[in-house]
């Protein structure tokens, strides 16, 4: 496999937009205290369209880089995230994951498992509360978002097709 | 060997599974070399450029938020100096149609305070102008809240400021709101106090006491202190009133001295003949 910055180009891309998100945007684009999972999100994504290996590299990357500064929530991060990429390119090869429903679930189980780890190891105490209130919401608007982004993806929103009906 | 790589290449996501597992637990078998260095760059690289980018954004907006919040104030600063220098117009038109002498122009002269003498307290401070730049004994001192004090020894360079917590020290005061007059003086057991006021006087806790202007010391209105307590005994005749001084006497930051503006323009042409001109200059400053 020859290694080719141009290859790992689209992921450091990626890598990037996941820290603006988390440093810039999380706050402006939060609705009722709900805030958009990217990593978890990007992870499936990857997954979703990516050879397994990749998402699974990307997927510790992702995870390593939202959680520096803690070392046991990167350690933990980086070992879920490899499970999401393999969980997402497992439901890939073997369900329909054409049908736009089943890769919003995908991407919303992601974002659930993810959470999980997250809340467990950042928060100091009851785990169980934030996980309602905070990670529960935040994964339906994540999956909200991941809805509209495959609506785009798949080309059932497109410039044409909005031509069409105006 | 093939069996292996068969393996490898079947158990591909479970190899490389193991491998961040193995990587996530060296991370944290040790910190110090190599979680912490990966975790800086990757700080660096990833998060350091978008911190910035939100700090120069935050600071773009405390700045236009602090823009607005001056320009406000400056509308409503000018608003007010409109109305000032109308009723200035209007009082020195009114002064002029009863016939009084018009108010006396005043000059702040800065001061820097460079030691102070204590008995206990602050009761005087030394400062660096003298007769030289225009100071004449007895000339109040002020801070940005009110009187702290007047001239007392004088040199070419230097002076003494003697403050309102030496006992020696009176000022001829009024209540602002019921115009009742007194001495202030400082007295060590009780502190600051308003002498001579009659027992029947309206004054309670909370008035403002302003110079009075009698004596031709101090000119009329300086803040003095803020009426702390009001005690009146059934047999006493003047009420016993214990003021704050409104200038915190511990902590005095800017001084200036009053100096009228015909002193001031006398001492430059006594001491400094060869600037006679700015003399001029200076009184045409403070008509301006």
């Amino acid at each position: 496999m020859k290694f080719s910055l141009l290859k790992i180009l689209p992921y450091l891309v990626y890598l990037f937009l996941i820290s603006m998100y988390q440093i810039i945007l999380a706050e402006p684009l939060s609705v009722w205290g709900a805030h958009l999972a990217i990593a978890p999100m990007v992870i499936a994504l990857v997954a979703i369209y990516k050879p397994q290996v990749v998402a699974i590299w990307f997927g510790a990357s992702a995870a390593f880089v939202v959680n520096t500064g803690s070392p046991e929530g990167a350690a933990a991060g980086m070992i879920v995230a490899a499970f999401i990429a393999i969980g997402a390119n497992y439901f890939k090869s073997r369900l329909n994951l054409e049908s736009l429903p089943a890769k919003v679930a995908v991407v919303a189980a992601g974002c659930l498992l993810f959470e999980l780890v997250r809340v467990t190891f950042l928060s100091t105490s009851d785990v169980f509360r934030i996980y309602l209130v905070d990670s529960l919401p935040s994964t339906a608007y994540t999956a909200v978002a991941a809805y509209i982004f495959f609506l785009f993806k798949d080309r059932y929103i497109s410039y044409e097709r909005v031509r069409e009906v105006f | 060997m093939k069996f292996y790589q068969t393996l490898f290449e079947r158990k591909a996501s479970i190899t490389h599974l193991a491998l961040i597992a193995l990587l996530s637990v060296v991370m944290l078998a040790s910190k110090d070399y190599i979680y912490n260095p990966l975790s800086e760059a990757a700080n660096y690289i990833f998060k350091k450029p978008f911190f910035e980018l939100k700090l120069a954004l935050s600071d773009v907006y405390q700045v236009r938020q602090r823009n607005s919040e001056l320009e406000e104030a400056l509308l409503r600063a000018m608003v007010q100096i409109n109305d000032l220098k109308r009723q200035k117009s209007e009082n020195e038109r009114l002064r002029a149609q009863l016939g009084y002498s018009p108010a006396e122009d005043f000059r702040l002269i800065p001061l820097e305070a460079y030691s102070v003498t204590y008995r206990g307290i602050p009761v005087a401070i030394q400062v660096n102008k003298g007769t030289a730049q225009g100071l004449s004994s007895g000339q109040p001192v002020i801070s940005g809240n009110g009187l702290v004090g007047r001239i007392d020894e004088l040199s070419a360079r230097f002076a003494t400021v003697q403050l309102l917590s030496d006992p020696g020290c009176r000022v001829a005061a009024r209540d602002a709101e019921s115009r009742e007059q007194g001495i202030v003086r400082f007295v060590s057991s009780r502190g600051l106090i308003l002498d001579n006021v009659p027992i029947d006087g309206q004054i309670k806790t909370g008035d403002l006491i302003i110079s009075s202007g009698l004596g031709g010391v101090f000119p009329e209105g300086l803040p003095v202190g803020i009426v702390e307590s009001v005690t009146r005994d059934e047999n006493a005749i003047f009420a016993s009133v214990s003021l704050k001084p409104v200038v915190n006497l511990n902590a005095i930051d800017e001084l200036y001295a009053l100096a009228q503006v015909s002193d001031t323009v006398g001492a430059q042409k006594v001491l400094n003949p060869d600037e006679q001109k700015s003399g001029a200059d200076l009184k045409a400053e403070t008509k301006e």
